[in-house]
């Protein structure tokens, strides 16, 4: 209950304020979303798997954007920051995938 | 319950791991472990606290938990069967029936999905905004672009009415007989102004500097002796004030008319007329009186200084009396007009308004010189 209002009122609230991205920060903001729903949909599995805990979800969350950014910002300082982008997505991409289709199997059972 | 369920659980809903094929492994081994362990963990650890200590199966399993650090894809794969049989474990192991014992929520996860709505909402809108402002820039760009052009298609339709007014204002004074006078002025300021070009017969006056071969003279700058014949640019202002005194119409310095504001200077080496520099032999060209402007010339006070220097310092120079002349009008010759002060209190005087060609300032300002 409290995580679905939380997810509604920060969508409100990013629609309504309309936050601007800084400059430097723009090309970490699609790794820093991607990062987040993998968070998210993390959580969501342990929640189905009855394991969810908030303390590791919310840790999980902010080490996951930081890590993902960080490395990012590595790659661009060694001049590979568009292949280890690609790289951080397809990992995350695949965690999603996997977390997701967990999700899907609790429930719909197949 | 110990061997039972965890050995059934592998089999219930993930595809357990094989080793045969390679990347299918891979693949079962990414997708395995992907909760994250701390999940895993701090429910065993609740788990386990609940159970006050007696041996349960989940506090049995904590010795097996994936490893604190480095858990590559083994630690991963020991960790994908347990996540389910967990699971399954939770689901059958709890008193009292609650179907998920573990789960604990509080504001802090609210405030984290607060944040990652704000950042879906903030990512959304910054793929948004810019698609429209690369698409906004351009139509302005283009706006602009009509715009402008409109603008100089107004004024150039202005420029072409405004001459067509001063050429049917000039054929109305050539006319008028009263007028008579002022065309004939017009006409003359046109030509001493270099505002039009002139043909006719002149005088062309060569100067160059002394050939290297000529030695033994003494050096007109300075001390260096290879500098020893060199023109200067007083004497091309010697040469060019010498043929209007002798009553030239129009001068030009090597292909360059001369108007009532230029300046022959020089600098470093070279001699530039109206800030173009000019490269040896200097060549002025004078529309006049053709055999009686040469010998006006030649004997004038110029034409002596020109003798004095090829004494002197070995400058060459040549007068030669042409038939025919073109002189160019002059490049830049732009029109000084003062315009009537509005408050009228500090300066009466200058607002009268000066359309002449001629412009109203005598000194040679810099900025003006043309």
């Amino acid at each position: 209950m409290i995580a679905a209002l939380g997810l509604v009122v920060g969508l409100i609230a990013g629609l309504i304020l309309q936050p601007t991205v800084p400059l430097g920060l723009q090309p970490y903001l699609p790794i820093a979303v991607v990062a987040a729903l993998d968070a998210v949909f993390g959580g969501l599995r342990a929640l189905l798997d009855g394991v969810f805990d908030d303390k590791v979800f919310v840790v999980s969350f902010i080490a996951n954007v930081l890590v993902a950014g960080v490395i990012v910002f590595l790659g661009d300082q060694l001049g590979v920051g568009s292949q280890l982008s690609t790289g951080v997505v397809v990992v995350l991409g695949i965690r999603i995938f996997s977390n997701v289709a967990s999700i899907r199997r609790h429930l719909f059972k197949a | 319950m110990s061997p039972g369920p965890r050995a059934a659980a592998p089999s219930r809903d993930e595809v357990p791991v094989r080793r045969a094929d390679p990347v299918s492994s891979l693949l079962a081994q990414l997708g395995a472990g992907l909760v994250d362990d701390g999940y895993e963990r701090a429910a065993q650890a609740r788990r386990a606290a609940r159970a006050g200590g007696s041996p349960s199966p989940a506090s049995s399993d904590v010795p097996e938990a994936p490893p604190p650090v480095g858990d590559g894809p083994l630690g991963r794969e020991v960790e994908g069967p347990e996540v389910q049989s967990r699971s399954v474990q939770g689901g059958d192991s709890a008193p009292g029936g609650a179907p998920r014992p573990v789960v604990r929520m509080s504001w802090s996860l609210g405030l984290a999905l607060v944040v990652v709505g704000l950042l879906l909402a903030t990512a959304a809108g910054e793929v948004r905004m810019r698609a429209p402002a690369t698409a906004q820039a351009r139509a302005a760009l283009v706006a602009e672009i009509r715009a402008r052009t409109s603008a100089a298609d107004a004024l150039q339709a202005q420029v072409s009415g405004l001459q067509l007014d001063i050429a049917r204002a000039r054929r109305a004074l050539v006319s008028a007989r009263s007028g008579r006078g002022a065309a004939d002025e017009l006409v003359r300021l046109e030509v001493a102004t270099g505002a039009v070009p002139v043909q006719g017969p002149g005088v062309r006056v060569t100067v160059e500097d002394a050939s290297t071969t000529t030695s033994g003279l003494p050096s007109r700058v300075g001390g260096d002796p290879a500098q020893g014949g060199r023109v200067l640019d007083r004497d091309l202002q010697m040469v060019v004030n010498g043929l209007l005194q002798s009553g030239a119409d129009a001068v030009a310095v090597n292909g360059q008319r001369l108007t009532t504001l230029s300046a022959i200077r020089s600098a470093g080496s070279a001699i530039l007329v109206d800030y173009r520099p000019l490269s040896p032999p200097y060549r002025v060209e004078a529309v006049g009186a053709g055999q009686a402007l040469a010998t006006a010339f030649v004997d004038g006070p110029a034409g002596r200084y020109l003798a004095g220097l090829q004494e002197g310092y070995g400058v060459r120079f040549q007068v030669v009396a042409v038939r025919a002349l073109d002189l160019p009008a002059s490049a830049g010759l732009s029109l000084y007009h003062a315009r009537a002060d509005v408050e009228g209190t500090r300066s009466p005087a200058t607002s009268a308004p000066a359309p002449a060609p001629v412009p109203s300032r005598p000194t040679r300002a810099p900025g003006g010189a043309r």
